[in-house]
């Protein structure tokens, strides 16, 4: 009997979202939606870029979120996009943080794009490695690791 | 009974929720997301439901769960102590 250990591995998400329906948004609800949903820093970029920017980073937080494996209680003001040296960077906190750092996550790279009707986003982290020390190998299909897969696409540790 | 509540959440879902299926369609617990609603879809059902009875969803409500069905959603405003919201 030995402790299994599961290798590093890469973690994808990804997410599309319609632009039109971020615009809906902010002319429906205004203040209220721009504040529930996202950052000073994000509504900045968006008074820049306008709806594309918001529903791109919109989509980047729910890839983000695929890659916790969870959105549950997470405040989506807790996944920052914001831009550094023309790149978009990732910041979490609170709960968003405390539950990527729970499932091993690393440091959380994405890439935003949009054109036409749509924006998307892809996220990408590695997740680190992790021991069961309960577990006791007894056979060869060790390495068969089954992940649970999100609805999202995204997966639980 | 909770029947005005119920067709307040369907209209409000047929206005937000932008399914792809007509809300008349659905049953009181049929899944929302699988009839097409997204995550930022919920969003804007969750506001839209906040400005019809006056409330706020905190932070422990904002579960995908909340927002997956009608049902769902009136339990919620229940919660949220909204008249004629309990079953």
């Amino acid at each position: 009997m030995r402790a299994r250990t599961h290798p590093p591995r890469v973690r994808t998400g990804c997410d599309l979202q319609r632009i039109e329906d971020v615009a809906d948004a902010i002319r429906t609800f205004g203040d209220r939606y721009l504040d529930r949903v996202y950052t000073p820093v994000e509504q900045r970029a968006g008074r820049i870029g306008g709806a594309a920017s918001l529903a791109a980073r919109f989509a980047a937080k729910e890839a983000v979120l695929k890659l916790i494996g969870t959105a549950d209680g997470v405040d989506l003001r807790s996944v920052e996009v914001d831009q550094e040296a023309g790149r978009p960077v990732v910041r979490l906190t609170d709960r968003a943080r405390d539950l990527a750092e729970a499932v091993g996550l690393g440091p959380v790279d994405v890439s935003l794009s949009h054109s036409g009707d749509h924006a998307m986003a892809v996220a990408v982290a590695m997740v680190a490695p992790t021991t069961d020390p309960h577990h006791q190998h007894t056979d060869q299909h060790d390495d068969h690791h089954t992940d649970h897969h999100t609805e999202h696409g995204g997966t639980t540790a | 009974m909770s029947s005005t509540v119920t067709d307040s959440i369907r209209a409000l879902l047929a206005e937000h929720a932008r399914l792809g299926v007509d809300v008349a369609s659905l049953s009181d617990t049929d899944d929302l997301y699988t009839a097409g609603m997204t995550s930022h879809a919920s969003v804007t059902v969750m506001l839209a439901c906040e400005d019809e009875w006056d409330v706020e969803f905190p932070q422990q409500m904002l579960k995908k769960s909340t927002f997956a069905s009608i049902a769902n959603i009136r339990a919620a405003l229940a919660e949220l102590e909204v008249e004629g919201a309990s079953a």
